[in-house]
């Protein structure tokens, strides 16, 4: 019973990915999922526009980057010019890192009890600034 | 006088920077002196005032030589100077400072360079402590604080079974990583692995680690273990050389791939740290940069246990940081 309920979110979160990456000029698109058992990591489970499959050997760290700072606090975060930080930096993100993004947003899709356990993040290489404006604009892909 | 002329040459184009005073006033100063005045912004009646302070009382005749001192700039930089204050002429209170700029001198005294270094490490492991300090504050003591929290709200609230099931989970997962991040704290302090397991061990999982904080990637080709003969000595500067190299290119050179390399060979073990970063300017870098001491700690490591500290860097074409060390084999 929970394996199925598992499997069939996983599968909707490859297809929100997908549908995402689409229909929109985000150039790259990933869902990270904290596991559900030991030790609890978190990771980058679904992709689409990567370059590689560099990205599935991060480990998010709560508090640390655009998407760790979604883990931690359950609110968007979105930055331009993700290459300014330097690693030890807060805003340093490893997936703009690994997949070579100028900028990206992120917004928490679920939770429980206010942890946030899945977060979905869009970004571009090219030099596209990103607002408050593409966070909401991402959001509507997780009602629609 | 042709003895005056030269003289004054001699001051004037000096590199040291050279002031007079007559009591209070500057009344004479070289090119040199001019130029830090200009640049720095400094009062010469400071420095004057910073030589004098260090007078101790068993100065025979008049002079006095600081160690050296370290005055911040404008420009986030500081100056590091050694200053001499001499009395020329007591009738007339005229004295003499000549300040040497230790960043522009290519060749250090050994004790300044020591004096520096030391200054450098220390300011280093204060800087340690305050992100080991800050990291128990942030992490540690905030993710206990919300298991307790959780605690509370288990056990004072009125959950259903599902919901019960849900906060323990909850808990369970916060205590998880609160653990996780103790390990850590634990492993950047000094890595046990070290100890128990070797270099080679030590070092493949600081790469696998900083490879998933960083999304870099991150080699390591190493010979078998057993062919290394170090001491712990050695072992433990080859492993912060490493975590500095590493660290070194994430931070400053946004590279794609990280190669560390160990090999040995007769009478000699080697280990290369290679990033296909940004790379940079050596000689921009040979000196103190009054806030790091990275590279410069890490040769003063390496050659202290006779081993051979180099760096080949150029810009655009990444950086590669070599270290040997002679092997002993009748140990
Ligand atoms: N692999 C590298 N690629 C590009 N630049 C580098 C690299 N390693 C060092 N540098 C440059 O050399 C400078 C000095 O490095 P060093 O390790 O001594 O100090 P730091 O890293 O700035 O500070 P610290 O290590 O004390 O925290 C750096 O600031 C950086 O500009
Ligand atoms: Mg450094």
């Amino acid at each position: 019973m929970m394996a199925l309920e598992q499997a069939k979110t996983n599968k909707d979160y490859a297809r929100l990915v997908n549908r995402i990456y689409h229909t929109s000029d985000f150039e790259f698109v990933g869902i990270a999922l904290q596991e559900t058992y030991y030790p609890f990591v978190i990771k980058w489970r679904f992709a689409a526009g990567n370059q590689s499959e560099q990205f599935r050997q991060i480990v998010l760290r709560k508090g640390i980057g655009i998407a760790g700072l979604v883990f931690r606090t359950g609110k968007p975060f979105y930055d331009n010019n993700l290459s300014k930080y330097s690693f030890s930096n807060k805003m340093y993100t490893p997936i703009a890192n690994a997949e070579s993004l100028w900028s990206a947003v992120a917004i928490p899709v679920a939770s429980s009890l206010g942890t946030v356990n899945a977060v979905l993040l869009a970004g571009y290489r090219r030099k596209q600034p990103v607002s408050l404006e593409t966070v909401a604009h991402l959001g509507e892909y997780l009602h629609g | 006088m042709i003895k005056d002329k030269y003289l004054e040459k001699y001051v004037g184009q000096s590199r040291s920077a050279i002031m007079f005073f007559a009591g209070d006033q500057l009344i004479a100063s070289n090119h040199s002196a001019e130029e830090l005045q200009r640049r720095y912004g400094l009062d010469p009646c400071y420095l004057r005032q910073i030589a004098q302070n260090g007078k101790s009382s068993s100065t025979a005749g008049y002079q006095v030589r600081t160690n050296v001192v370290t005055i911040p700039t404008k420009e986030k930089e500081s100056l590091h100077l050694s200053l001499c204050y001499r009395l020329l002429d007591q009738e007339e209170d005229v004295y003499s400072l000549t300040i040497r700029n230790l960043q522009h001198e290519e060749q250090l005294s050994a004790q300044e360079r020591q004096h520096l270094l030391t200054r450098y490490v220390n300011r280093a492991h204060e800087k340690e402590r305050q992100r080991i300090s800050q990291d128990l504050h942030d992490s540690i003591a905030q993710g206990v604080y919300s298991a307790i929290m959780g605690v509370r709200r288990f056990t004072q609230g009125d959950l259903s079974p599902a919901e019960q099931q849900e906060t323990s989970q909850a808990i369970e997962i916060q205590l998880q990583e609160t653990l996780t991040e103790i390990k850590e704290m634990a492993l950047d302090i000094r890595p046990a692995v070290l100890d128990s397991f070797g270099l080679v061990p030590a070092i493949k999982a600081l790469a696998k680690r900083l490879q998933a904080n960083s999304g870099v990637i991150i080699n390591v080709l190493a010979v078998d273990e057993q062919a290394i003969q170090l001491t712990s000595d050695e072992q433990s500067v080859l492993y912060r050389v490493c975590q500095e190299a590493i660290n070194n290119a994430l931070r400053h050179a946004h590279p794609s791939e990280i190669t560390v390399l160990l090999s040995n060979h007769p009478h000699v073990i080697q280990m290369q740290v290679l990033d296909d970063g940004d790379g940079f300017n050596l000689k921009k870098n040979a000196h103190f940069n009054g806030h790091s001491l990275g590279l410069m700690n890490m040769k003063e490591r390496v050659t202290a246990l006779n081993g051979v500290f180099e760096i080949s860097s150029h810009p655009h074409e990444g950086t590669t940081l070599t270290v040997k060390f002679p092997l002993n084999t009748v140990r």
